[in-house]
């Protein structure tokens, strides 16, 4: 039955390497998360996020599906969602082949249409300890920026060589992998310091990664060390250091932190960040193998689902139009269409303004002298903040305001 | 003399239609009115800080807090005042006053003041601001400005180098970096002497799909 025990062992969630009991014909998964974080990226402020998610695994026979989803909600009212499909198959007990749909989304309050789409696949080979695998992805991010979608597309090829043994000191797993990427993304790349050297139709780079990881008993932890580097008409470098630890605290509860440096996400297009982050997982229901197995909780795809950056390449809210001596300025607000939506200016005394609603976004438009000027909106009677597209500025009350000037 | 200016000065801040009243703590109310008296009693302008008392207002925040953001900027008009020596312009002022919450010292407001001791310094202190608030550090922003003040940009090309350093931060440039190409290709011009194209854009890129 060892192909059973290979479906178990490659499902979303667990890459459950030490499973040693066999695995039954039939086995469901089902695991729900919450965690906090605080996220850097490369252009925006030290932000803190919290996500909630859950999945559901089932196995049967030699085909095993997952679904999940995760929302992310930022401290300056970014959100983001992500949604992750994976069919598993093992055609046969040394190998078996793994197709991920994914889609994320990014939105000011709920998931909207700008995100990525991607479609990923994996082929293992099992031979004694060691596993061979060849990856492969392509993704697709649109951002719309003042009511104009950008599409951007990104593709990875690679492979991964990765060795287990089992001690009486516990489980040690190490392996490493070589990915060439490419992509037309400037935006992400750039905030990453990878920058195209001449003129080309995409950024090519090469990322080589080192993985540790090591379990006993409750306890996991794992250690990854990423490189990247242009090739080609491609120049700059990038490298990530991740650590995470879990432990499990019961059959069904496990504790995971992690911290470290996630490079840009080609296929996703999740930009580059720093991250810190505690979270918790709960698995109401477990396959009786999986029940001790902390690694249960390490994602394959990074390790930090549950606490993963906030994309923030969101398009800018305000569009000013300048010329000597005056200045005419939009700023449209993506909000439910329930929102209340001000906006108020140190021109205008501070008196705030309802926006109105123009289609799918809240819009107000209004004229500036020649000056400098401070702007800030808020949406349903929330803390006032600036508009993106804007300078930020402190407003002296704890809360901040976006700085226009106009010559 | 004091008490007549004092009364001088609460006379003007009412007749701005003053915010006082919404101001329910007594205290600090007598207190932000003492700081706006103070102010007119400096030959500072009020304007600002009327409406620094409306912003708090409009934000909730509590009475002491918009005390302290009144006198903080009170502050800060004060050391823009003596830097920009002789401008009273409120205008000017407060985009000064807003240089100096950026952390720009007092100390580069009067070289650029003597650099334009004719021409308000309004945009281009507002732009200095804005450059820092973006992430550019103070020191190329000062010194970009600088650039810019003695080579005699215009107002508007001022203004406008705000907005394509910040569009060229969004879109992933080092902040410093974007100041220094943008503000060359300013200077570019200038020396020049044209007025239409601009003479760089920023690091090659793909061809977009939009």
């Amino acid at each position: 039955m060892g192909w059973r025990r290979l479906v178990a062992a490659t499902t979303l969630v667990p890459a459950a390497l030490g499973a040693q009991a066999t695995e039954p014909a039939r086995a469901t998964m089902v695991w729900l998360d919450a965690g906090g974080a605080r996220v850097q990226q490369p252009t925006s402020t030290l932000r803190t996020a919290g996500t909630i998610g859950g999945g559901v695994w089932h196995a049967r026979g030699r085909l095993a599906l997952a679904a999940e989803g995760s929302v992310t909600l930022a401290s300056d009212s970014v959100s983001a969602g992500q949604y992750v499909g994976r069919v598993t198959m093992v055609p046969w007990a040394f190998a078996r082949t793994e197709v991920d749909v994914s889609a994320t989304t990014n939105g000011v309050s709920l998931p909207s249409g700008n995100g990525t789409r991607a479609i990923a696949a994996r082929q293992h080979l099992q031979l004694g300890p060691f596993e061979v695998s060849a990856l492969a992805g392509v993704g697709r991010t649109t951002r719309v920026i003042t009511r104009l979608p950008t599409h951007r597309t990104g593709h990875r090829l690679g492979g991964a060589l990765a060795w287990q043994r089992s001690t009486r000191l516990g489980v040690l797993r190490a392996g490493g992998q070589y990915l060439r990427g490419w992509t037309d993304d400037f935006q992400l790349m750039e905030a990453s310091g990878i920058v195209l050297g001449e003129i080309a139709s995409s950024y090519a780079v090469a990322d080589r990664q080192l993985d540790v990881a090591w379990q006993r008993g409750p306890l996991w932890l794992q250690v990854s060390r990423a490189w990247r580097v242009g090739t080609g008409k491609t120049v700059g470098t990038a490298s990530g250091l991740h650590v995470a630890a879990a432990w499990s605290v019961s059959g069904s509860t496990t504790l995971i932190a992690q911290a470290g440096e996630q490079l840009a996400d080609v296929v996703r297009g999740v930009p580059q960040a720093r991250y810190s982050g505690v979270a918790v997982r709960w698995n109401p229901i477990r396959p009786r193998a999986l029940r001790r197995d902390a690694r249960a909780l390490a994602d394959e795809r990074g390790g930090t689902l549950p606490v993963a950056a906030v994309p923030d390449l969101r398009g800018d809210e305000v569009l000013v139009r300048r010329r000597e001596g005056h200045g005419d300025v939009t700023i449209r607000i993506e909000a439910p269409a329930g929102a209340v939506v001000e906006v108020a200016t140190s021109a205008t005394g501070w008196a705030p303004t309802p926006a109105m609603r123009d289609g799918d976004r809240w819009v107000y438009r209004f004229s500036l002298p020649s000056g400098t000027h401070r702007v800030a909106l808020r949406v349903s009677g929330a803390r006032w903040r600036a508009p993106r597209g804007l300078a930020v500025v402190d407003d002296d009350f704890g809360g901040q305001a976006g700085l226009i000037v106009i010559p | 003399m004091l008490t007549l200016f004092l009364a001088l000065a609460t006379t003007s801040a009412h007749a701005q239609d003053t915010p006082f009243d919404a101001i329910t703590d007594a205290p600090a109310r007598t207190a932000i009115r003492a700081i706006i008296a103070d102010a007119a009693a400096r030959g500072l302008p009020t304007a600002p800080l009327v409406t620094k008392v409306r912003e708090g207002l409009a934000k909730r925040a509590t009475p002491d807090r918009i005390r302290s953001a009144t006198a903080l900027l009170m502050n800060r008009l004060a050391i823009a005042a003596e830097a920009i020596a002789p401008s009273r312009s409120s205008d000017e002022l407060a985009a000064a006053a807003d240089a100096l919450q950026a952390g720009i010292p007092a100390a580069t407001l009067r070289d650029m003041r003597a650099l334009w001791p004719a021409k308000p310094l309004t945009v281009p202190l507002g732009v200095l601001a804005e450059m820092v608030a973006n992430g550019v550090s103070r020191a190329v922003a000062t010194r970009r400005v600088r650039d810019l003040l003695v080579k005699g940009a215009s107002l508007t090309q001022f203004a406008s180098l705000g907005t394509t350093v910040r569009n060229d931060i969004a879109a992933g440039l080092a902040p410093d970096a974007a100041m220094e190409l943008r503000s060359k290709g300013v200077l570019s011009l200038i020396e020049a002497q044209t007025a239409v194209g601009t003479t760089t854009s920023g690091p090659p890129r793909p061809p977009g799909r939009n």
